[in-house]
């Protein structure tokens, strides 16, 4: 039972992290890199004061803390789509696409198209 | 259970007495980490794609088949197993660097805590908050595992000093093979183990049996080391000398060369650019082209010794036999990446003795003597050509000594901060100003970024079909989303996109918050906040291995002997990674100077700083 709710407690905030992250509110910045940066310098204050005040240790938190770094880490690197790239980095990335399988008539099509712009 | 035993080595380092600080360093360094993540890209820079090229090609069935150039299996055997030929990209290697930097400063407690607790925590403290060790885990580079791997390296070699036994040996030994499979400069750990095997012998600390048995499993390692190790990787450190002896300039001797210059109008210089020699008009000198009128280059050509002579034939026999490439490389322009860009005129109809005199004479920049270099192994392998190239380096520093004057002057200045001028006193920020480094450019590093005014195969960017697409699309998303509204004046048709990004980066009188009030470019601000503060722990660095160091050890040895105390195994252990850490400075140092090799090698200095500050010795 006593894992459940940590369980559940943890789902519960990694589903916020993870909402937080699809919307951009300014440029390609979401809300998860605001809070995991607000996040980041609270934890640092508090990992200060805690080494002269509370002095507590907590093998749990740590757990916890090393799975969020792993989420943060897996939004950052991966919460993107191509359309977020901008249109001269869509070109150059069909391009590279094209390049690599050269056979196929959808990729040249894809490219050509990313790149009438561009391209003479 | 071995994997238990093995980590139990560090588990029982932790104890009630330091469990709050072990505490502390965890959420410190993770919180430093999460805020580096947030403000800088996944950044890749020339050596990433090599590494990344070399997992792309490594299959675990064919695990030496690979071709690993200059590099060692390790990194790139890491970049495979977490995954970056899968869909995952660079995602768990990022996360796993991350990890791994978080537990630098931690081990490192651990294993000081037993010299002096307060110093402990100092030196932790101070590894935590060093930048390079911080935003090195965004960047696919080998040092955050090599760094940890040494720290680890520390643990398990007290943990052998003490038990001496063939479990703890073999964990050190896994460990120095695990160090010098991610950087071939951890084969020092070899030679310098036997040694110590040896020494220990001596002091009768172990039986000759054991030594036997020790020194026979150390063999059987360094020989699995050597397996991988490439003929390329062997030799090069002949490279980098060659690099820098053939381009080096000496002062001319001959008093009828001389009074031909002085009579003269015009005389030869390197460009503005270092790049090539060219003829100009002496009236039109700056006062650095002056410099240079009255020297030559110091590989004599024209009147060729034994050597010279013999690497002047053989590379007349390699163009006469029509080598294609090299050929076409030393008659053509080379683009900035060293490719051959177009046919040079100038070169047109010369004979193959003719074309060599003109590149000793023309060049500056090392790039054609690299080509030499690499096509005479395809053509006299790679042992006859590292004889040959060895006779021509020794045969001209011979005969002109002073042909590294100005490399060992720039290393003297780089290395030491008597050139820093303390009067007045606003000058001393002088001393602090931040200077441009490859290492520092490799944070937000946009150099293999592709253009697209132009196809791929046009503007040389085959090294981004070799990667794993996921990782390149990472590293452009981040590199994009941190360049916030600049990114609008980014893309131009006529100018490479790492021109304008470096502009900017390197844009003097530029008020740091200016990058984020125009345009709120994050990447370049945090960037730039990395190296002040890298700079500033860079020159403390330096102090303590160029003068306090020295200094200290030398009172802590004579202290020794004059009180007749007994050398500690603390001390044995010390002076081990103090060589380690020395030898691979100097080396790096003398051979291409980089500061990343200073700092990553710092961290085995820590026992014996660890040492001399202590006062309960």
């Amino acid at each position: 039972m006593k894992y459940k709710k940590k369980l559940f407690f943890l789902s519960i905030i990694f589903l916020i992290l993870f909402l937080l992250s699809e919307k951009k509110i300014f440029f390609q910045f979401s809300l998860l890199d605001v809070f995991a940066f607000l996040f980041a310098f609270f934890l640092l204050l508090y990992s200060i004061i805690n080494l002269f005040f509370f002095k507590k240790n907590n093998l749990q938190i740590s757990i916890f803390l090393i799975f969020i770094l792993f989420f943060f880490q897996a939004l950052r690197l991966n919460n993107f789509s191509f359309d977020n790239l901008t249109k001269e980095q869509q070109c150059v990335n069909r391009n590279i696409e094209y390049e690599q399988n050269k056979d196929n008539q959808n990729l040249e099509d894809d490219y050509i198209n990313a790149c009438k712009n561009f391209r003479e | 259970m071995i994997i238990f035993q093995f980590l139990n080595v560090i588990f029982e380092k932790i104890n009630p007495r330091n469990q709050h600080y072990v505490y502390f360093l965890f959420l410190f360094n993770l919180s430093i980490q999460i805020l580096i993540l947030t403000t800088l890209p996944l950044s890749l820079s020339a050596d990433s794609f090599h590494y990344l090229q070399i997992a792309q090609d490594l299959d675990i069935t064919e695990l030496f088949r690979v071709s690993l150039g200059t590099r060692a299996i390790g990194y790139p055997f890491f970049l495979y197993v977490l995954g970056s030929k899968s869909f995952f990209g660079a995602t768990l290697i990022a996360f796993v660097q991350s990890i791994l930097t978080i537990l630098i400063p931690l081990l490192i407690f651990l294993f000081l805590d037993r010299y002096n607790h307060l110093i402990a925590r100092f030196l932790a403290f101070f590894i935590s908050i060093f930048p390079y060790v911080h935003y090195m885990s965004t960047q696919i580079m080998s040092e955050t595992l090599y760094i940890f791997l040494l720290v680890a390296c520390l643990i398990y070699f007290e943990n052998f000093l003490k038990n001496k036994n063939v479990i703890s040996f073999i964990y050190i030994i896994t460990l120095f093979l695990l160090v010098s499979l991610v950087r071939p400069t951890g084969q020092l750990f070899f030679y310098l183990f036997g040694f110590t095997l040896f020494l220990i012998l001596i002091l009768r600390m172990i039986k000759l049996k054991l030594f036997i048995v020790l020194l026979m499993m150390l063999f059987v390692f360094f020989k699995i080391f050597n397996f991988q190790h490439t003929e390329a990787a062997k030799s090069k450190l002949t490279f980098l000398a060659w690099r820098q002896v053939v381009v080096s300039f000496c002062n001319i001797n001959d008093p009828l060369k001389i009074n031909d210059i002085k009579n003269s109008q015009w005389a030869y210089t390197p460009n503005k650019a270092n790049y090539f020699v060219i003829k100009k008009d002496k009236s039109e000198m700056d006062e650095r082209e002056l410099t240079y009128i009255f020297k030559e280059k110091c590989v004599n050509i024209d009147n060729p010794g034994k050597n010279t002579k013999k690497y002047i034939n053989i590379l007349i026999e390699i163009l006469n036999d029509k080598d294609d490439p090299l050929i076409n490389i030393l008659t053509s322009k080379l683009d900035k990446k060293g490719s051959p860009d177009k046919k040079d005129p100038e070169y047109n109809n010369l004979k193959p003795l003719e074309i060599i005199k003109k590149v000793h004479q023309d060049y500056v920049n090392p790039l054609p003597f690299m080509h030499i270099w690499w096509r005479m192994a395809d053509n006299i392998g790679h042992k006859d050509r590292n004889k040959i190239i060895s006779g021509v380096i020794m045969e001209t520093l011979i005969k002109r000594p002073k042909t590294l004057n100005v490399h060992l002057k720039t290393i003297l200045k780089n290395m030491t901060l008597f050139h820093c001028k303390f009067k007045p006193i606003s000058d001393i920020v002088n001393c602090f100003r931040l200077k441009g480094s490859q290492s520092y450019s490799d944070i937000f590093y946009w150099r293999f970024i592709a253009h697209p005014y132009k196809e791929l195969k046009n503007q040389n960017a085959n090294h981004l079909l070799r990667i794993n697409n996921k990782i390149n699309l990472q590293n452009i998303y981040t590199l994009e989303k941190l360049m916030g509204d600049n990114l609008n004046h980014l893309y131009k048709k006529d100018t490479p996109i790492w021109k304008k990004v470096e502009e900017k980066l390197y844009k003097k009188n530029y008020p740091l918050k200016r990058y984020l009030n125009e345009g709120f470019n994050l990447g370049m601000f945090s960037s730039k906040i990395m190296w002040y503060l890298n700079n500033i722990f860079f020159h403390i660095i330096k102090a303590v291995i160029t003068i306090f160091l020295p200094i200290m050890t030398l009172f802590y040895f004579i202290k020794k002997i004059y009180t007749k105390i007994k050398i500690t195994e603390k001390d044995c252990l010390a002076l081990f990674f103090g060589v380690y850490a020395y030898v691979s400075m100097f080396t790096s140092v003398l051979f291409f100077w980089d500061p990343r090799h200073i700092m990553m090698h710092f961290i085995m200095l820590l026992p014996a700083i660890s040492i001399v500050l202590n006062k309960e010795k």
